[in-house]
This record gives structure tokens, sequence and C-alpha cells, in this order.
């Protein structure tokens, strides 16, 4: 059995009102939200102390400037929040900073942490152009038309975990159809518990733990097992992954973006990368000619074989590639592969071990001489 | 100009480029070259030897996915016993020369053969739309290469570190002149007999790119004069910058930040997160820090006298902020007040480098 809060009012106010309450009343000591900037429609993570300033706030504006799970960590790094704070996080951030504190780059003491089951966000590159609401209006409307939203990033509308793991508070959204007009925060734990009380609304008790609409959810297994085909015929192979990343301009936005790959300063960067003599003289007699800069792909490679087993999908590496590559559709297809072969789940709890700080005595004997 | 060869290019000058190239890697004048080589997935520069890839050369690609520049370091980083000539834009040659400066690349061996250039498309559109019909004009020029004044060396005293170059413009289709601009660009020329100093096409070459400069250089006053406007003061910089999503894309691909590890993201600046809080306490709420804002004035700081205006900047920002365009018009303003020309010459030293007693008096407490 769950607590839920059922409140009559739209989830937009609602989480303003139930953030603002959590101010007022002391109970954190500032939130972690997206908050709308000085120009028009440019939002960014923001941390508001001041209740007046939670107009600004909008939580669950469909974009994401960043994936939140990457910056938490970079605050915490050093110590953590002695305060309490509130966190509101979409769910692959959420499973973002738990793989962070996994790997020590984090420190989640004294955040309360509010997601929502997610409906998406848009591309970047698209939201980077919107002039006015519209596009905000729409993605709210096909919500309350029981729809995903339209033009959401390939790796929302592919998304297997729109359901937060391990939140203190979940707050449904994708699938909800009555969202502009009523909604229910369900109470995970006892700390999202002690939160809500003194919030106006009506307490109960919930069977169900958190359900995405049936239909939603098949329309995602639906689009995941359509691109895992597209994705066999397009990229499976040494030579169409060549091919998939040929254009690749090595700017590493990828990289930068992804919240995983925390290295202050990447293998890929550093001297054992750069091009030697003796590689250059080597390529040359073999076969002619050599690109330059090198090691593209084995960027790529690399990579993946670094992160993948923690990627949470967030797609903010297909975001900001300037190649158009999509490389968060690769790196879920092979991010998948991994994480089932250890039947690792990145994010959902900060006990599990990533595999690879695991020793089993018995593993992996099929790849085993 | 008095001296030049007249290159048949009825097959397009890529070719008679290529051809050039194998001649000069026959006679032994080279031991290898770098150019833009048209592969199925677009266009890369390629380190290449061999007589056969060098079909696959392509003088003047409609795009730079990578700054050239960047190819030549990643070469030469740790010097260089090769005579390599290298086929590049002027401002990817500009860049290339910045960082040797900056000893980050080893031009001992180096002979540079500029192309003039006609402006590339912006990375993305070129890779949305062009690909599979690249004649479609309708595609825009990045915005800094529609106001780019170096694009040829015909008539440009801005830009004398190239040994050889190719000029395209005034020309129709059917030849390109080779114009030598160093010593050792004469004496490729003179070593391969080439030498048919063709007066008219260089006079008809040298007009045209007079007419197209000219342009372009009004056409920059107005682009910058909009650029400034836009940027004006605290307010306009903060929401001009206010979409950054700091991923640093325009710092990973320009080709003047090279370092390894950029100041901004050792994270000596990171807040605690109690500075933090402490921060939202006394301004009601803070944006994640650091503000991007400071990134780029940082960045400006260390980087915009020798900017070459290239624009990849501009191509990979994925929330097109007009990067390339700000630092550009910040740029002209720091090269003034020095009078430098980054990439003009190797000799000349960058400004920071060199001490002058009397300098920069007018900002001196007095």
């Amino acid at each position: 059995m769950t607590t839920i809060l059922k409140m009559n009012q739209g989830v937009r106010a609602a989480i303003k009102d139930f953030l603002r309450h959590l101010l007022e009343t002391g109970a954190v000591h500032a939130v972690f939200t997206l908050r709308k900037q000085d120009s028009p429609n440019v939002v960014s993570y923001s941390l508001i102390a001041d209740p007046e300033k939670l107009d600004e706030a909008t939580p669950f504006y469909p974009v994401m400037p960043g994936n939140a799970g990457g910056l938490l960590s970079r605050i915490t790094l050093n110590e953590s929040f002695k305060d309490p704070v509130a966190a509101v996080l979409r769910p692959c951030e959420l499973r973002a900073f738990v793989e962070l504190v996994k790997r020590q780059q984090g420190n989640p003491a004294n955040i309360v942490t509010i997601s929502s089951i997610c409906a998406g966000v848009s591309p970047l590159k698209a939201s980077a152009q919107w002039e006015s609401d519209q596009q905000v209006d729409e993605y709210w409307s096909a919500i309350s038309n029981g729809e995903l939203p339209p033009n959401i990033r390939d790796s929302c509308r592919i998304c297997e975990h729109p359901v937060p793991m391990g939140a203190d508070i979940v707050v449904p959204v994708a699938g909800e159809e009555e969202i502009d007009s009523k909604c229910s925060f369900l109470l995970n734990s006892e700390k999202g518990a002690k939160l809500a009380e003194g919030m106006p609304g009506e307490i109960g008790e919930t069977e169900q733990e958190v359900k995405e609409v049936e239909q939603i959810r098949s329309f995602r297994e639906k689009q995941r097992s359509e691109l895992a085909t597209e994705l066999e015929k397009t990229v499976a192979g040494l030579e169409r992954v060549i091919e998939t990343f040929a254009s690749c301009t090595s700017c590493h936005g990828c990289r930068a973006v992804c919240p995983i790959c925390y290295c202050q300063l990447c293998e890929f960067d550093s001297s054992r990368s750069e091009l030697k003599a003796q590689v250059v003289e080597t390529e040359l007699r073999k076969r002619g000619g050599i690109r330059i800069p090198p090691g593209t792909l084995a960027f790529h490679i690399g990579r993946l074989a670094h992160m993948a087993i923690s990627c949470v999908g967030c797609g903010m590496c297909s975001d900001v590639c300037p190649a158009e590559i999509p490389v968060s559709s690769v790196f879920w297809k092979v991010g998948k592969a991994v994480q089932e072969l250890f039947d690792y789940t990145p994010g959902r709890s900060v006990e599990e071990a990533i595999p690879i700080t695991v020793f089993e005595e018995d593993e992996l004997c099929e790849v085993e001489d | 100009m008095k001296k030049g060869h007249l290159l048949p290019a009825q097959e397009g000058v890529s070719q008679a480029v290529a051809g050039f190239l194998k001649r000069c890697l026959e006679e032994k004048i080279f031991d290898a070259v770098v150019a833009p080589l048209d592969s199925h997935a677009g266009y890369n520069y390629v380190l290449l030897d061999d007589g056969e890839l060098l079909d696959k050369v392509v003088a003047m690609p409609p795009v730079m996915p990578v700054q050239g520049a960047k190819a030549v370091q990643s070469l030469t980083h740790h010097g260089n016993s090769k005579k390599i000539a290298v086929v590049m834009r002027l401002c990817e040659i500009r860049a290339a020369v910045e960082l040797s400066k900056l000893r980050q690349t080893d031009l001992e061996n180096v002979f540079f053969i500029g192309v003039d250039c006609s402006g590339v498309i912006p990375l993305p559109d070129y890779l949305e739309r062009a690909r599979d019909k690249p004649k479609d004009t309708e595609l825009m020029l990045r915005p800094l290469c529609q106001v780019c004044e170096d694009f040829s060396l015909a008539g440009n005293d801005r830009v004398t570190v190239v040994d050889l170059h190719v000029g395209t413009m005034g020309l129709g289709d059917s030849s390109a002149l080779l114009i030598p601009s160093s010593a050792a660009g004469e004496d490729v020329l003179r070593q391969l007999g080439m030498d048919s100093k063709p007066v008219e096409e260089v006079n008809q070459w040298s007009t045209k790119v007079g007419v197209i400069r000219n342009e372009r250089r009004k056409a920059r006053k107005e682009a910058l004069a909009d650029i400034k406007k836009k940027v004006s003061g605290l307010e306009g910089l903060l929401e001009v910058f206010s979409q950054c999503i700091e991923c640093h894309n325009c710092q990973s691909v320009c080709p003047i930040c090279y370092c390894r590890l950029c100041f901004a993201d050792k994270g000596t600046s990171a807040d605690t997160a109690d500075d933090y809080l402490q921060r939202a306490n006394v301004a009601g709420a803070v944006r994640h820090l650091p503000e991007p804002l400071l990134f780029h004035l940082g960045r400006m700081a260390h980087m915009s006298l020798s900017c070459v205006s290239c624009g990849m900047c501009e191509d990979v920002c994925p929330v097109s902020i007009p990067v390339g365009r700000v630092v550009s018009l910040v740029s002209e303003e720091t090269r003034g007040i020095f009078d430098y020309m980054p990439g003009r010459s190797v000799e000349e030293e960058l400004p920071l480098a060199r001490f002058e007693l009397e300098e920069l008096t007018e900002v001196e407490d007095v």
C-alpha cells in the first residue's frame, strides 16, 4: 500500500503549491528545479530558496537543458547539502544521479527527491526555436488526451523507465487525462509522507504503487521494438557502425553532456590518445591514407565500454550532436544488451552494485576459453 | 602578382588540384598530403601518400566538419619530420599558424596550399538537406562565411603564411590559378616547370575577388553592428547566452581553444552545495552554477585575440546561440587594440606574449 495525496487542481499548479508549502514550512531550505529565465522560452535548473521565486519555477517544463542528475552530482561532489533540499527530477535524471552516487560522484544526503511519471521532453534543437507557448500547450493537451506528446525526443519515445525508481514522491503525469484539473502525489517514503503533512488535499491509500497508462506503455514498447529492428538494419555490423559514426566531428559534445561520463579529463582527450608518428607511418604504409584527427569511432566504442552499463537513456547525447548521429539510440541498444547480461538496471537503487565492481566466480563462462 | 601558373581544370578544380598534388608526390617534393577527401559519409581531412586516394580529393568541400587546424595539430603536435602539403581554407591555415605560436603545431615541414573559399554551409543544415542534393542553392552559408573578407589571397595582405594559392573565382569552370606566395611556393612551381604567367586570368581573378570582398566588407559591418546591438550591456549578453546549456561544444571545436583540460571544466570554480544554498538564500533563486555567461566571457578573454572567425563554434551550438558572431565581434575589437591579425604571419607575436613599455596607457590609473 502506498500513501497518496489527491488534489483538486492541475499538476503544474499543484507542484508549485507543494514546493511552496515545503519552503514556507521550512521542511526544505531550497528547491532544485527548472525555472524560467528572463529570456523568453529559456529554462534552466535553479536552486530556489525564496517561496516567491517559485512563480518562476516550471518543474515539468518539457525541456531538459541538462541532465539534472549530472548537475546535482557536481554540486554535491565534495560535500552534501547540510540543510534539506527538494529536487524535482525526471526519472532518467534521478537514475543518473543514483549511478553517480554509486561512483562517489555525488552525495544524496539531505536531498528529498520528487519525480514524475514522465511524458518525455522536446529535443533541445527544437525547443531552442520556440517563440511562444504553443508547443508547451500542445504537450499538455496531448497528455490530457491520453496520448504521448508529439515531437518528443527519440529517447523519450522509447523510454523503458518513465516511472521513477526510488523517488520519495512520485507525481503521475504521462497518461493522466485530467492533468489540468486534478492530480495526485504518491508518497513513496516516510520522508515523502512527512513532507506532505499539512498540504490541502485528501490523503488516502492506494493499492497500485505507480502505473503508467497501459496505452502509453504499449506505444513505447512498439516504438522500442521498431527502433531495435531499424537499428539492426542501420547500425549492426562493423561496416554500418563505421558509417553511422563517420560524420562525427569529434566535438565530444555527447560525452560533455552525458551524466555518466563524469571524468574530468577523458581518456580520449589525454596524451595517450594522440596520434603517434609510428602509427602514422604504419597506417600510411598499410592503407595509403589516415583520417586526421584519428580515432573517431574508437572514441564512441571506448565511451560505450566505459558507460553503457550505466546508460540511463536520457538522450542528452543525441540532443547536442551537431552531426545528427543517433547517438542515444545506438547507446540505448548497446546499453540494454550489456545491462541485460548482468541483470542490472542503472539507477534502480544505490545499494545495487555496479557489475564491474562485483566479483562472481561463475560468470560469463561462455566467453571463457 | 607577377608569377603564377594556369592549371587546366576541365574536369573540375578538385581534379586539377589532385593532379597537381599527384605530380608533387611523384617528384617527391612532398612526402604526403593532407586534404579533404570525399567519403560516403561526408568530407574528412586525410593524410595520404597514395596517388589513387588523391582522386577523391575535394579542394573546397561545401561544409567544414572539422577545422583543418585541428588536423594539422593532431599531425604535428609532437613535431613532424615528413614534408607535408596541406590543402585548406585560409581560416584553417591561419588557425594552424596561431596554434604554432601557441606551440601546438609544428609548421617546419608544412607547405600550405590555400584555396579560394566560397564559404561553407552550417553542418546541421548540410546534413539535413544537402547530403542528397548538394547543388541546392537555397542553403545559406554560415553567418560568418557570409561576411568573411579573407576568403582569397588575391589582393590580400592580411594573410602571408600561404605558400601556394589556388585561385578559382572569376575564372569560369575550366581553369584554376596556382599563385606562389612564398619562396617555397615559387620553388615548387619552378621544380615542376609551371610558370605560364597568366596575366589576364590573374587580373580577372583579382577583380572578381575584389568585388566580392567589397560586398563582404559592407555586409560584415552591418552584421557586426547588428550583433553589437544584441550583446550590448550586461543584459544583452545575459540574454544572448541565457540558452547556453554548457555543453561547451563551441570550445571543443574551436581550433584556438587547445587546452587539454579547460579551466571551465576543471571544477576549480565549483561552489560547494552549501555555498550554492547560501547564494540562493541571498538572491532568492540562483541558476545552476556557474552562470554560462562566465564561461563565454572567460573563453573570449582567452582566445579572442587569435579568433580566425571560422564559425565552427556556431555550427555546433545545439541551442543556436550566435556565438561565432559574438566572438568575432569581440575579437575584432580586442585585435584592433593591438593591431593584430591572427594567422597573418608566423613571426607576428601574440600580443600577450609581448611587452611594450608604452601600451594601453588609456586604461592606466593616472
